[in-house]
């Protein structure tokens, strides 16, 4: 049950944080695509409008693969039978003493 | 400094007399309606001062025009003789950013051009006339229907922005100090770089004379000047659309004068130059983007003209926060900063997170 909660809670608070800094993500792409369409990103002094995809694909590669490991986590913390109530770490084979 | 003297020569022929003549400031009298005495604006459209009391347009002739091709050699080695002066009238600075501008004849607003703080009058400073400039060629509300319309046209901002900006927004319109520089340089440049060879890193360099030129570069002669004005809507200055000074084109306007020495100007734009320099060294001798160039001034020539550029400058707050959007007098070009809502970001970064999520989770399982 505890495991159960807690991929949960890993799944809810991934897509939390990837929410918050998606926001800072997409106005940082907005404001680079601005700049690059209608103004010349030449000087020093201005934002620079090169490598407008990098934070973007920073983003998603790195939400991605934490909820890789997470669906990794769920699934190999559930009982081969598939039901997650009657999981119980008492039902782990015992090491052999 | 200067050993490359060829370059020397070639600019000082094409430009024989090095001292700029004075320039008459504007007179309130020169501003004023010859039919009824009332002070005048400069119409953009009609290209004339325009008596807003009996409707009386004097059309500015353009008369002689030779000042407005003309540059001046500058050698940094010999002391600058060009005169200094006071403008006829009190200039007004702003509380908040510290900027001086002239208003003259009736201007629309005397609040600040660029920060939109309250105006003090103060004694007017000594400063340089400017040689030529652009007058406006774009109406108040020709700028006023581009920055509305560039405003409308943003993605993710805040509902109702439009609305609000053509309710609250204040205009200036304004002529900024800029510089016209032509310079040829000779370079010594070193170049480095990183490269596979045989499976390991190694540190390749080349180095050499390079000779760069630039051709009416045009840089800010203010600091009050934002790189929103210049690289967001005069990128594309035309030298050929400069004509010779003449106060009545400010009329109705505020115009900042010109207060930096050529070597200050210089000095103020040395980093934003270096970084072209470097890109056009980069670009002639075919270097990637991950080399690291370091370039030595060996010699320079160069000749420069103070001129003034027409920009219309909208000032709005949201949020508490204040904004710009500035629009080229000359072309309409429109650029500038603007709120985001962070509820509709927040809509579209959470579409996307889940998506993301879960086929990040399901693909995970699917792999377990
Ligand atoms: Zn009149
Ligand atoms: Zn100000």
């Amino acid at each position: 049950m505890s495991t159960y909660l807690s991929s949960l809670a890993a799944a809810a608070l991934l897509f939390g944080l990837s929410t918050y800094f998606g926001v800072f993500v997409l106005e940082s792409l907005i404001r680079r695509r601005e700049a690059q369409r209608e103004a010349q990103v030449e000087s020093a002094s201005h934002v620079r409008a090169q490598g407008r995809w990098l934070a973007p694909t920073v983003w998603i590669l790195t939400v991605f693969w934490l909820a890789l490991f997470v669906g990794y986590f769920i699934a190999s913390t559930t009982p081969p039978n598939g039901s997650l109530k009657h999981f119980n770490t008492r039902d782990l084979p015992r090491p052999a003493v | 400094m200067f050993t490359h003297s060829s370059a020397i020569l070639r600019v000082s022929r094409r430009s024989p007399s090095p001292s700029p003549t004075e320039e008459s400031p504007p007179s309130q009298r020169e501003l004023s309606c010859n039919a009824c005495g009332n002070q005048c604006r400069f119409d953009p459209a009609q290209e004339a001062l325009i008596c807003d009391g009996c409707g009386n347009a004097q059309v500015i002739a353009a008369a002689n025009q030779y000042r407005a091709g003309r540059e001046y050699p500058f050698d940094p080695n010999s002391p600058e003789t060009e005169p200094r002066g006071v403008p006829p009238a009190q200039e007004h600075q702003c509380s908040g950013c510290g900027g001086t501008v002239l208003f003259s004849g009736t201007a629309l607003s005397e609040r600040c051009p660029y920060c939109n703080g309250p105006m003090v009058l103060v004694p007017g400073r000594s400063g340089y006339d400017a040689m030529a400039l652009i007058p406006f060629r774009i109406s108040a509300e020709d700028a006023r229907k581009r920055a509305l319309d560039w405003i409308s046209k943003r993605e993710g901002a805040p509902n109702q922005l439009t609305e609000h900006v053509a309710r609250t927004a204040r205009t200036a319109g304004l002529y900024a100090p800029f510089w016209t520089f032509d310079t040829s340089e000779a370079l010594t440049y070193m170049a480095t770089w990183m490269e596979y060879e045989h499976k390991r890193m190694v540190t390749r360099s080349s180095s050499g004379h390079h000779d760069v030129a630039f051709d009416d570069l045009l840089v800010p002669a203010s600091p009050h000047v934002t790189p929103l004005i210049r690289d967001g809507i005069l990128h594309e200055f035309a030298p050929g659309a400069l004509r010779s000074f003449d106060a009545r084109y400010l009329a109705g306007f505020a115009a900042e004068r010109h207060h930096q020495s050529v070597a200050e100007g210089f000095a103020f734009n040395a980093p934003d130059k270096r970084l072209r320099t470097k890109r056009k060294v980069c670009e002639d001798r075919a270097f990637g983007e991950n080399v690291s160039l370091a370039v030595r001034t060996d010699d320079i020539a160069a000749r420069y003209r103070r001129i003034l550029l027409p920009v219309w400058i909208f000032h709005y707050d949201h949020s508490g926060r204040p904004y710009k959007v500035v629009v080229s007098g000359i072309n309409g070009q429109t650029f500038g900063e603007r709120p985001y809502s962070t509820a509709k970001l927040a809509l579209v970064s959470g579409l996307v997170s889940f998506l993301v999520v879960s086929v990040g989770i399901v693909l995970g399982m699917v792999l377990a």
